[in-house]
């Protein structure tokens, strides 16, 4: 399980120093500015930025012709009963479980399966966090992917 | 100086290229302006990131950098046109100055070796002509629903390529460099592009290649391993090969020192500076020191013969990476063994030298060979056609042959579609593919769309040595090997002599004049039929072995193929005969130097096997023995007709064990045939019935219990076991009333699917389990309400109580039942179950009423041990103490994360949001209005629509149809199950078991606010539907909070409804099993129920399409239909776009559904029978599945209000997604 206690850095000043970096490594197209902004503020630590910076490059470099995937994060996040935040919680422990059992898979293939995690039947009536929810999915079913 | 070649230089040291291109661009904080230059100003675009551009408008900054890396050491610089594609330029709307660019980019990478080689005449300069991978992918789907479709196709990236390098040349490059490749066919293009360049222009032009690892799976994003990758290019000859990008030298060690070890070329390496970071200052982590350290372990390995930098290095670590290596060992090119190289996914390597090994290709993908495929392909029926090419792959064919040669297909159309359908299939797309048809443009038109290197089969000399040279070079190019059949212009060779001269004739002509490689060849001498009682066609098999062996002897590297069924046809009908001919023959073909063969491995006999005298009788036929030898066979074959494998293969052998192993292995086995004969002898012998089921009996149940609590057995089986075990009890039954005084120990399990709900398959596998394992279970059945269960379990003596729902109104009538036990005393422990419940919810909402222990259980495996537990007097209290610790827990967690609840946006802004979707849009018309029902669509037609993949999750396989049926764990036990329904389901259709009946409306309708106005067709309102919006707080830019009022006009529009039933048949047919304590069966036809009117409900919807005028262009497939491609969506009330349930009663009133269908719904708005399905359509082409998610107290006020209906209502029905 993933702590809810993870100390949130001041992002602003992440923001102001990441911000550039993040720009020039992405397409307009494929991640807006506002979205950047959000991103680092979302993010708990440097480490977690990093993670998803990552993951977006691989998307990137691997979907070139769909560059608007990036895009994809914030829509599923939109559609979910959970912020950006626990967003990237649950990335995290979903690339802890992936580096653990020696494996990796597609970012987009990751953010669906969280997202059909938000949708599962036990996470209906009461809403767990989605960083947990996660968890919990991969401890019972494991990853096919 | 003496100028040498690159390949003089590389075979006495370490090359060294230059590194990133980007990364040193990065460092001049070029602005918009110096990208468009004076040229480009009145680009529309922007133009910023179009670094190939700089080529034209900055040459001087690029020539600069090329500079700097020659000063730091390379000897070899890349031209800046990595994206000097037109396609890749398309992105900029560049495309007309796609080939200047590498022209210009060519011209200045030389100028500037030229320029430094002047300045230091000691060094030697090249210039490699970048060929990037562009942004599309030829054997990968941009869309995920449509994994046949392609957004580029091979020839247009030839085409590209073509211009690119053509460009290149003639700006001056030394060698042509393909480079990043994550998808293989794109290489494939660019090398058939430079081969034909090559040809053009007259001369040769080395080619390095390089491909991109993508991470530790150590594939390429187009899923090949680095061996497979290896096979599919070699045929270029490359000067060299290597890997780039994407990983850091350490990551990329692996699949360096593999490729080293198999590659009879040079080796190149430039890895990115680590992984990226872009958070670091130069985006990437690894300093010059760190990257040129991990590299020199790579030279001292051996490992290298030509190192740089990708994304991330600078001339910096060019600097430090020559330093380090320049004086290290260029690694040594190794003596590879030759052999047939071929690949899908993964690397197929088939030595012709001294291998006796058999690779057998699968010919069930044929439609001239497999019926069953053939009409798959006429049906378009594609998706269960793949599963016909995984079902070969999982029997172990290496190879796959695909064949639509048939006069009423497309089959060029066929083959490409199957080919980039099983392009998506990793579990199938893994084996080479072996691409079949007697018409060449088929033939091409598969090449061009596999990555892996397959076979072409076939080619021959019927049409002359033109067309064969033609269809060879060609073959060669596109890097396949290729089946060449022994026929000539006079026709096919039938004995030994002709065989051989055609086979070396054809030889001759591929290796001297076409260039062929020999170990691409594979000859099919032609297997003909034997035993036809014609005294020429006697030695037709002898004819074969030999000429194979003489063939080989004379054509050496050559592989030899034949189609093996061909030899016994004169024997078909007779397949015991048959399977010990295709045996014998692979038997002495094999030896004389068959390395494959078209075979179907369930047609082959183990030789070993073969009854004596059948084997020697065959053998007389094979080997051509004497002249009797086919009389014989046929007189002594006459004995074996009719005789099918499964009943030569039924083992008997468990009956020689002991009575409880006897009784064990049919219940393990779920075999009923002797389970009576079993239990009456073990109640002559103990005399007790009760002892039998205690003794024998019980000890057998005891192996299933276990194995399935190790995960050794899965649910399907032990619901076989159960029916095994019913049968022994109820033999035993009329016994046991002649014996008084039995008083069986067994716990009494009370169990009811809770008032209001009528879903029962979860409940009837629980009942099934316990009583297997021992449990006196009272099953009560569906809606049965609180009163009735307490006095069931008052009359029984109950000791626990299992409440059971699917519909989420259901969970609050289990707080009911369990408040209610309380409140007379019951204190005995409740289990919760249905696809609804929560180990959570149960812990928040039901515990907290009851003293007793409620135990939520997920799942049907776990429900012995909870029950053993809550009954065991030794466990009993350290159980429940976790329990009520657990869920204690699980309580506190759920209120302190209440607070981070997501924040609701006001209803009147979530209302202002709507995106206008009918300013361009007018609603289709559709043909009729008004309510039409059906009642005599078969289930036949319905069963097309069956979308399988929740039917096994029904019995706990937790996978997606195809693939659980190949899935590790699951994939056997999935097999049997799915052959039991298809069994089942053919049974209903043939003897018209089930009466689906179904209800279509398609009426006027009008938005209006929140609501939909319906009309009659003199336009007066006849209902109001009442929906709901989405109101969490969205991050987007400018949010859409959706809901589906937004589909429908405000104007004039129309919107579907409908209600199918498979009706009350689907309970009476499985009654019938039930009442012979079949559950498996019973069980098995409920949920084959379920999925018919899920599959109705789909194909209601495609007639509600087609009258609507939409759906009958729309050419989708079943399977895609079933993927639900098409235009429209078809929500259902109580789901998530549209969560009140009540809503049905509309549906229902619309249609009179009741007196129409004779369905009903239950006072929770569960829907009965219980197969049925009932939904709004709505035809807006943007209309889309959502989730409500939240809503708030003020669109909560509102919609009671709308409705009619109190607040307390309102939220009663809506609880799970108000948000207070």
């Amino acid at each position: 399980m993933v702590a809810n206690n993870i100390s949130r850095l001041r992002m602003s000043d992440l923001e102001t120093k990441y911000f550039e970096k993040i720009r020039l490594s992405f397409p307009e197209k494929f991640i807006n500015d506002r979205q950047i902004r959000l991103l680092i503020n979302s993010c708990p630590d440097q480490e977690h930025l990093h993670m998803v910076v990552q993951y977006l490059g691989q998307l990137l470099q691997s979907n070139s012709d769909q560059k608007t995937k990036g895009a994809l994060l914030f829509e599923l996040c939109d559609e979910s009963h959970y912020d950006l935040a626990q967003w990237i919680e649950a990335i995290k422990v979903f690339k802890d479980y992936l580096d653990k059992e020696g494996r990796a898979t597609k970012f987009e293939h990751l953010l669906e399966y969280i997202g059909c995690s938000c949708e599962s039947p036990e996470n209906k009536l009461l809403k767990y966090r989605l960083p947990d929810l996660v968890d919990k999915m991969l401890t019972e079913y494991g990853y096919v992917g | 100086m003496t100028k040498n070649t690159i390949e003089e230089i590389v075979r006495d040291r370490i090359m060294f290229m230059d590194g990133a291109m980007g990364t040193m661009i990065q460092r001049y904080q070029l602005n918009e302006e110096d990208f468009r230059g004076e040229r480009f100003t009145e680009s529309k675009i922007d133009l910023k990131g179009n670094n190939d551009l700089l080529s034209i408008t900055r040459p001087e900054i690029i020539k600069e950098i090329h500079t700097k890396y020659l000063a730091a050491g390379a000897d070899i610089i890349e031209t800046n046109t990595f994206s000097a594609t037109k396609i890749a330029q398309a992105d900029y709307e560049l495309e007309d100055v796609a080939y200047e660019l590498n022209v210009e980019s060519a011209k200045i990478a030389k100028e500037a070796c030229l320029e430094f080689e002047k300045n230091n005449p000691d060094r030697q300069c090249f210039v490699a002509g970048a060929l990037g991978p562009t942004n599309k992918t030829a054997s990968i789907s941009p869309d995920v629903n449509n994994p046949a479709y392609r957004a580029i196709t091979f020839d247009e990236l030839v085409e590209n390529y073509y211009q690119q390098a053509k460009g290149l040349v003639e700006g001056g490059v030394d060698i042509l460099l393909p480079e990043t490749t994550f998808d293989t066919l794109n290489i494939k293009a660019a090398i058939f592009a430079i081969t034909k360049l090559k040809e053009e222009i007259g001369r040769d032009i080395p080619v390095m290649l390089s491909v991109t690892i993508t991470d530790a799976s150590g594939r390429t994003l187009s899923g090949q391993t680095v061996e497979a990758f290896w096979n599919s290019v070699k045929h270029a000859k490359p000067f060299s090969v290597g890997i780039n990008c994407a990983l850091g030298a350490n990551e990329m060690r692996p699949y360096i020192e593999e490729l080293s070890k198999i590659s009879d070329c040079y080796i190149s390496c430039y890895p990115n500076a680590g992984l990226p970071n872009p958070l670091s200052d130069t985006g990437y982590d690894e300093t010059p020191e760190q990257t040129s350290d991990n590299l020199e372990e790579f030279a001292q390995s051996g490992l290298i013969n030509i190192v740089g930098g990708c994304c991330g290095t600078t001339p910096e670590h060019i600097h430090a990476i020559r330093e380090k290596l320049s004086d290290l060992q260029t690694r040594q090119i190794p003596n590879v063994q030759q052999a047939m190289s071929l690949s899908g996914l993964e690397p197929l390597n088939i030595s012709s030298d001294g291998n006796t090994q058999f690779y057998m290709v699968g010919e069930r993908t044929n439609v001239t060979g497999s019926p069953r495929f053939a009409k798959l392909i006429k049906n378009d029926d594609f998706d269960t056609a793949l599963n016909v090419a995984r079902q070969q792959v999982e029997n172990g064919a290496n190879i796959i042959d695909i064949n639509f040669d048939e006069g009423l297909l497309d089959s060029k159309a066929c083959m490409v579609k199957f080919l980039n359908l099983i392009a998506s299939e990793p579990d199938i797309c893994k084996v080479p593919i072996m691409i079949d048809s007697s018409k060449w443009e088929v033939l091409e038109a598969g090449l061009k769309c596999i990555q892996g290197k397959g076979i072409v089969n076939s080619i021959s000399l019927k049409e002359g040595e033109e067309e064969f040279k033609r269809h060879a070079s060609l073959i060669k190019a596109y890097g396949a090997a290729a089946v060449v059949m022994a026929f000539d212009e006079k026709g096919q060779a039938a004995t030994k002599e002709d065989k051989v001269r055609i086979c070396k004739r054809a030889y001759d002509i591929l290796v001297d004049e076409v260039g062929f490689n020999p170990y691409d060849i594979i000859f099919d001498p032609n297997v003909l039929t034997v035993g036809t009682g014609i005294e020429e066609h006697d030695s037709y098999a002898m004819d074969f072995i030999e000429a194979v062996r003489e063939i080989k002897a004379i054509c050496p590297g050559a592989l030899f193929s034949g189609g093996i069924s061909n030899v016994s046809f004169s024997f078909r009908g007779n397949n015991v005969v048959r399977e010990a001919m295709h045996s014998i023959f692979l038997f002495h073909a094999i030896k004389a130097g068959l390395n494959m063969g078209i075979v179907n491995a369930g047609m082959l006999e183990v030789y070993e096997e073969i009854k004596p005298e059948l084997k020697e009788k065959v053998e007389d036929v094979i080997l051509n023995r004497h002249p009797d030898a086919t009389e014989n066979l046929i007189d002594y074959a006459e004995q074996f007709k009719g005789i099918t494998k499964k009943a030569r293969e039924e083992d008997n052998a468990w009956r020689e064990g002991t009575l409880q192993e006897r009784i064990s292995h049919a219940l393990v086995k779920g075999i009923q045939k002797y389970i009576e004969v079993d239990v009456e002898e073990a109640r002559q012998e103990l005399k007790d019935p009760i002892n039998v089921i205690e003794g024998p009996l019980m000890n057998g149940m005891k192996i299933v219990g276990n194995l399935f609590g190790e995960g050794k057995m899965f649910l399907p089986q032990v619901v076989k076991s159960a029916r095994v075990m019913k049968q022994a009890v109820a033999y035993l039954e009329p016994f046991m009333e002649k014996v008084e005084g039995n008083d069986s120990n067994a716990k009494t399990f009370v169990i009811a699917t809770v008032k209001g709900d009528v879903h029962d398959i979860g409940k009837n596998i629980v009942a099934v389990v316990l009583a297997c394992n021992g449990y006196r279970v009272i099953d009560l059945g569906v809606m049965v309400s609180c009163d009735d269960i307490i006095k069931s379990i008052k009359e029984n003596n109950a000791s626990i109580i299992g409440l059971s729902g699917l519909i989420t109104p259901s969970l609050d009538e289990m707080i009911t039942n369990v408040k209610e036990f309380k409140r007379q005393e019951i204190d005995i422990p409740v289990l919760i179950g249905g696809a609804t419940t929560s180990a959570t919810h149960t812990a928040v909402k039901i515990a907290p009423h009851s003293d007793a222990p409620i135990v939520q259980v997920g799942d049907a495996s776990l429900v012995v041990e909870i029950c053993n537990n809550l009954l065991s007097k030794n466990n009993k209290e350290s159980y429940v103490k976790e329990l009520k610790e657990k869920q204690a827990g699980l309580k506190n967690y759920f209120e302190k994360n209440k607070s981070d609840s997501s924040r609701i946006e006001d209803f009147e802004v979530a209302k202002s949001s709507i995106p206008d979707l009918f300013e361009d849009y007018t609603p289709s018309k559709p043909s009729f209005t008004g309510v039409e029902y059906y009642f005599d669509i078969k289930t036949e037609e319905i069963a097309k629509y069956i979308d399988w993949s929740p039917f096994f999750w029904t019995w706990e396989l937790k996978g997606v149809y195809p693939n659980i049926l190949s899935h590790k764990r699951y994939g056997e036990e999935a097999k049997k199950l799915f052959k039991d329904a298809e069994k089942f389901l053919a049974r209903i259709i043939d003897e018209d078991i089930f009466k689906p009946k179904a209800a279509l409306g398609v009426f006027k309708a009008k938005r209006v606010g929140e609501d939909v106005i319906l009309f009659d067709e003199d336009n007066n309102e006849i209902e109001t539907l009442n929906f709901l919006r989405q109101q969490k707080a969205k991050n987007a830019e400018v949010p859409t909070y959706h809901s589906l009022v937004d589909f429908v006009s405000p104007k004039e529009d129309y919107v579907g409804t409908f209600v199918v039933t498979i009706g009350n048949e689907v309970e009476k047919f499985a009654s019938t099993f039930e009442k012979i304590n079949d559950d498996y069966t019973a069980i098995l036809v409920k949920a084959i129920g379920d999925r018919l009117a899920e599959a109705y409900a789909e194909l209601i919807h495609k007639k509600a399409r087609d009258i609507w005028g939409y759906g009958q262009d729309e050419s989708l497939s079943l399977e895609e239909i079933i993927k639900e491609k098409y235009k429209g969506i078809r929500p259902a009330p109580g789901y998530p776009a549209c969560p009140d349930h009540t809503e049905k009663v509309k549906l229902w009133s619309l249609m009179k559904i009741e007196e129409n269908l004779g369905a009903t719904l239950t006072e929770n708005m569960a829907m009965n029978p219980p197969s049925s399905v009932s939904g709004y359509i709505f035809s807006h082409p943007k209309s889309k599945y959502f989730n409500i998610l939240s809503i708030g107290k003020d669109q909560l006020e509102d919609y009671a209000k709308r409705k009619d209906m109190s607040f307390d209502e309102a939220k009663k029905w809506l609880q799970t997604i108000y948000q207070d």
